[in-house]
């Protein structure tokens, strides 16, 4: 089949969503269908979001150039916009700011402007898809919440999943991700500082609260116990992953969160947060992780509680990993979902 | 001073030649990839959709699929090579000769038709891999064959016997695929499974090129047909027996579930 997905493409900025996209195409092309990637370049702002929903929505693209296209796969906003008879759209996530990150005392005219705007968008054209898929529980809850829609949780594993493996604990808790503030490293290192036990914590990725996070580092006196790595690599990750003695994952409201599922790839229990979303679908408190109030001092107990209790932290890891396998992750199950689905 | 009393500098260090230590033993981690192919054959093997045949582009099991009759196999071989339906003695002469003979020796008979041949050429058409491969030995064979019958008879009876192993071979490996094909397997699953089947071959070659023990065959198709049958030998010597064990219980209770839902398939 010739197949289009569409996607966004923001030059530079790359994460999950990325790895979504290309993990995607990799698939489908795997499983014997012809698959060209469209991606619209997306830039935040009220008047440029204004215009690009505009733009998707002049596009049709049953068949360009008289290429007839079979079906067209969209993952985000706003490139579930276009027009295709046979349009399935598997939904990462809606444009949050006018949602679940909307908060009207702070919004300005603009954005308060460009929500009913986005809403109504959002309404026409996923109501009107040909199937409605959400890559996670929580993005599909959000649809029902705030559009009315109902989505099915399409599940997809993590970049080479394949890969993940288990190794001895080395004492500390791992945390991989863009340094945001809805990824919430700050809290994790406020946890740091109410641990008592020797507990270390090792953070990656960069982004744009690192001075932040350095300094607040340094201001509490944690710098023998918290380190920021910057970029690592693919094979650092995992061997990072496969050395902790657990994975501290704390965003808020994330949607789907890769690193849940690394974690029980790699047996590792997960310590979440009860409002971080996506990871609290898979994470069972007391069984396969914890789940805490979003506060230092709940995250600083279940960060000793894993240290002082190794043997129980491993068994959650093992039960995770069960877990995982439980779910039947995987891009068949994806692949024939959005493409054979009638 | 343990693991866990280590200070952070040397955490860090020490996590970093680990990783480095691992990526140096990743191509060769055969328990990921044993993982990664449990993960795909067991929804290949475990489904029951409708493939569809493509009759432009089919593969070589579907030329020799066994829940074909005789007389369609011959029609479907007559439309794919020659492009119209066997007439009423061809079509006879030749269910008579896969009967007699075996679909594999009828197919190579057509193959080689000046019909086929100008048929091939005009349509430009593509042959399925499968179906070169078979003709190039098919070739290889006969040619020896020929030599044989100028008086080297000792040679004879060894490439007879070769041309029987090999016969035995393929039919195997058809068996297998026969019952994924008439299980209707889509498109795209069967391909997910020969790559499967590719990559197992590539870490056998790997493994080979590194002088590690190899098993009597690379070759993973006939790999699989083994494994479905009690008296083979494990085909995956080059994992640890527990592992091979386990992918061999995995396929074999794979393809037993298959053949019993084939048998009962209308």
């Amino acid at each position: 089949m010739k197949l289009l997905v569409t996607a966004n493409h923001t030059p530079f900025i790359a994460g999950g969503a990325n790895y979504h996209v290309e993990g995607l195409v990799a698939a489908l092309r795997r499983y014997g269908h012809q698959v060209e990637c469209l991606r619209l370049p997306f830039h935040y702002g009220e008047t440029q979001i204004e215009r690009q929903m505009m733009f998707a929505e002049q596009l049709d693209l049953t068949a360009p150039n008289d290429v007839l296209v079979d079906r067209v796969i969209s993952l985000q906003f706003p490139t579930y916009g276009l027009h295709h008879h046979a349009h399935v759209v598997w939904l990462m996530h809606q444009h949050r700011v006018c949602y679940e990150l909307y908060d009207p005392k702070q919004a300005s005219p603009a954005l308060a402007a460009l929500k009913p705007q986005v809403e109504a968008f959002d309404r026409r054209h996923l109501s009107g898809a040909k199937h409605l898929f959400a890559n996670s529980p929580r993005v599909a809850e959000r649809l029902h919440y705030y559009n009315g829609l109902m989505a099915e949780p399409l599940y997809h594993p993590p970049h080479q999943a394949e890969h993940f493996t288990c190794g001895d604990d080395w004492g500390y808790a791992f945390y991989p991700s863009r340094l945001e503030p809805l990824k919430r490293q700050m809290l994790l290192i406020e946890a740091m500082a109410n641990t008592r036990t020797p507990i270390k914590l090792l953070l990656t990725g960069e982004g744009s609260q690192r001075r932040q996070l350095e300094e607040l580092i340094e201001r509490l006196g944690l710098g023998n116990r918290v380190r920021l790595l910057g970029h690592i690599s693919e094979q650092e990750k995992r061997t990072l992953y496969a050395h902790a003695l657990a994975v501290a994952f704390p965003p808020f409201d994330e949607d789907y969160g890769y690193v849940t599922l690394e974690a029980m790839l790699a047996s590792k229990p997960v310590i979440t947060c009860t409002d971080s979303g996506g990871p609290t679908a898979f994470v069972e408190h007391g069984v396969t992780g914890w789940k805490c109030e979003p506060c230092p001092q709940a995250l600083a107990a279940a960060l000793d509680d894993a240290y002082a209790h190794r043997a129980q932290a491993k068994q959650m890891g093992k039960q995770g990993r069960e877990a995982y396998y439980a779910e039947k992750i995987s891009w068949h199950q994806v692949v024939t979902k959005l493409v054979y689905s009638e | 001073m343990t693991n866990v009393e280590q200070d952070i500098d040397t955490l860090v260090k020490r996590l970093k030649d680990q990783a480095m230590l691992a990526d140096t033993q990743d191509s060769l981690a055969i328990e990921s990839w044993l993982w990664l192919w449990q993960q795909r054959l067991v929804p290949i093997l475990q489904t029951q959709q409708h493939r569809l045949y493509d009759p432009r582009a089919p593969r070589l099991a579907e030329l020799l699929s066994a829940h074909l009759d005789d007389q369609a196999f011959v029609e479907r071989a007559y439309s794919f090579l020659m492009g119209r339906m066997p007439d009423q003695q061809g079509a006879r002469y030749h269910s008579e000769l896969a009967a007699r003979e075996g679909r594999v020796a009828t197919l190579m008979i057509l193959l080689q038709a000046t019909e086929t041949q100008d048929y091939i050429k005009q349509e430009r058409l593509e042959l399925p891999r499968g179906l070169l491969r078979l003709n190039r030995w098919h070739r290889r064979l006969t040619a020896l064959s020929g030599v044989c019958r100028r008086g080297l008879w000792g040679w004879k009876v060894i490439v007879n016997l070769l041309w029987r192993r090999y016969q035995q071979r393929w039919k195997e490996e058809g068996e297998f695929y026969d019952i994924l094909v008439h299980q209707g397997q889509r498109r795209e699953e069967y391909q997910a499974l020969a790559i499967t089947l590719t990559e197992m071959a590539d870490i056998q070659q790997k493994m080979m090129t590194l002088g590690i023990a190899l098993p009597d065959t690379s070759r993973p198709g006939a790999s699989l047909s083994q494994a479905a049958s009690s008296q083979a030998k494990p085909p995956i010597k080059w994992l640890s027996d527990e592992q091979a064990a386990a992918m061999i219980k995995l396929l074999r209770d794979a393809l037993r579930g298959l053949k019993a839902n084939h048998k009962e398939a209308p």
